[in-house]
């Protein structure tokens, strides 16, 4: 399968504190990626460098746009930032278009960076900790917007501390030591050992299955709460 | 002993609000000596009253007279309240800027680095090529070497791993139990606040919800109508309730839900 980012040889440092030395790295066009690791074993850091924000010795050959997802700190009205009415439309930001972007609160302004991103068309669009800011109906919207972009050929890469949002992706990198991209996200979670060395816990709703398929009280896993309760309860 | 918010009212004044209204005749009593969450909405704004950093437009808000100059606040965007230098000046500017008199400033610089999981390697980092899990423990250091009665911490576990937020956990615990620290916590963490709070606040306008976790957590309809999540173990014992109408326990562990659910079935 074709490539959007390849990563050959990459070394980053700090000062004198290594980053990154010699990392090689595939990302595959059109895949959902979830990008975990410990903290400070620098996921951010990666991205400023697919975004060509630092120097570095290395080669990074990116097929197309980026559209990075961060903490922004702009001191203007949400309308100048934003003006794709869809997007105004799904993300529902219609009551803060008049309000000064640094007067909202962290959530507002996480979904005005996320909006103004998916106002422009990328090839691939980064997350950077963002998603982990939004509540339950704002994180759905914007999960079912990323999903939609998906389906239309964009790449999308969500960095996060939180191995709940890696259920809504396609494949799952583990930052560390070494880095490998896993494809099959579930057989993931069964290695307990691999999870607990990255300080990642699995996700509930796989623990309390897999507990439940233990004592035979489930066959497969169920990852909604209220099909599992309807299960268990018929 | 008591922080005693009474009938606060308070109004945002920035273009595009148009004077929203942020609190309507509020009351809080937060107890001294004990970790107290806050979840809803304006949580920022509220910690912002308590620290003085924000008036009123009426209304108290009284601390026990030792500790009306005592609180310590780490913030939720560290970065922006740092003064872009190196990690062991900003750790003396805080105590500066705190007005404190501390002895031995090396080995309180470095107590506080270990407290948070940083330690002395870090000292000559600039703050700006940290990450910001970095950020937020040094921020809660910052806070920490001054020594305050009331600690007041905004979203401390924002991109913080397992590990971290275990460590930030246990922390908070001593800090509570050795020393009497009070803790004011806002974050819609709710995970996070039924491992470590006494009391919990859900606020908006005015208090929604308020009592021990329990008591706030199971009120699954409140709290999914504010689209605040429930703890997941809790919320799966609501949905329970609610689809099926079968009381199962309300849990903390996995386990222990577990179980209920073999008894129940």
């Amino acid at each position: 399968m074709d490539n959007i980012i390849e990563i050959k040889d990459l070394s980053f440092k700090y000062n004198d504190l290594y980053i990154f030395k010699n990392l090689n790295l595939n990302i595959k066009k059109n895949t959902f990626l979830t990008i975990m690791g410990p903290s400070s074993t620098g996921k951010t850091t990666l991205c400023n460098l697919i975004c060509n924000k630092l120097d570095n010795k290395g080669s990074i050959r990116i097929n197309g746009t980026v559209g990075l997802v961060n903490k922004k700190n702009y001191n203007c009205l949400v309308e100048e930032i934003i003006s794709n009415k869809d997007i105004i439309k799904s993300l529902k930001l219609n009551n803060i278009l008049s309000c000064n972007f640094e007067d909202l609160n962290n959530e507002e302004q996480a979904l005005v960076e996320i909006g103004e991103v998916l106002s422009n068309t990328y090839n691939i669009i980064i997350i950077d900790n963002v998603l982990n800011k939004l509540n339950k109906d704002n994180f759905n919207r914007v999960i079912k917007l990323l999903n939609k972009l998906n389906k239309d050929g964009i790449t999308i890469i969500n960095i996060t501390n939180n191995i709940e949002e890696s259920l809504f992706s396609k494949e799952l990198l583990i930052l560390n030591n070494q880095i490998i991209i896993y494809d099959d996200i579930f057989k993931v979670y069964e290695q307990e050992k691999l999870l607990k060395e990255n300080n990642i816990e699995i996700p509930f709703m796989v623990s309390l299955s897999n507990k439940l398929k233990y004592y035979n009280l489930l066959d497969d896993t169920v990852l909604d709460i209220d099909k599992m309760v309807n299960i268990l309860w018929k | 002993m008591e922080i005693k918010l009474n009938n606060i009212n308070f109004t945002y004044k920035k273009i595009g609000y148009k004077f929203k209204r942020i609190f309507n005749n509020l009351n809080l009593n937060i107890k001294t000596g004990e970790i107290t969450g806050i979840i809803g909405e304006n949580k920022t704004t509220l910690l912002e009253l308590i620290n003085k950093t924000l008036l009123p437009d009426s209304g108290t808000i009284l601390l026990n007279d030792k500790e009306l100059n005592n609180i310590g606040f780490s913030h939720q965007n560290p970065i922006e309240h740092f003064i872009n230098t190196t990690v062991k000046e900003e750790l003396l500017a805080s105590i500066i800027i705190n007005n404190k008199q501390v002895e031995e400033i090396d080995k309180k610089i470095s107590d506080a680095l270990i407290m948070v999981n940083l330690n002395n390697t870090y000292l000559n980092r600039k703050t700006n090529s940290l990450s910001s899990s970095e950020l937020k423990k040094l921020s809660l250091a910052c806070t920490l070497i001054t020594n305050p009665k009331i600690i007041l911490l905004d979203d401390p576990t924002y991109s913080l791993d397992l590990k971290d937020k275990q460590n930030l956990i246990k922390l908070i615990k001593l800090l509570k139990k050795r020393y009497n620290k009070t803790f004011i916590i806002a974050t819609n963490d709710t995970e996070f606040l039924n491992v470590i709070s006494d009391y919990i606040y859900v606020i908006n306008k005015d208090v929604i919800l308020e009592g021990t976790k329990y008591n706030v957590f199971k009120e699954y309809s409140i709290l999914n109508e504010l689209n605040i999540r429930q703890p997941r173990t809790i919320e799966f014992s609501s949905i329970v309730l609610n689809k099926k109408n079968i009381k199962i326990g309300y849990r903390d562990e996995i386990n222990d839900l577990i179980k209920d659910i073999y008894r129940y079935k």
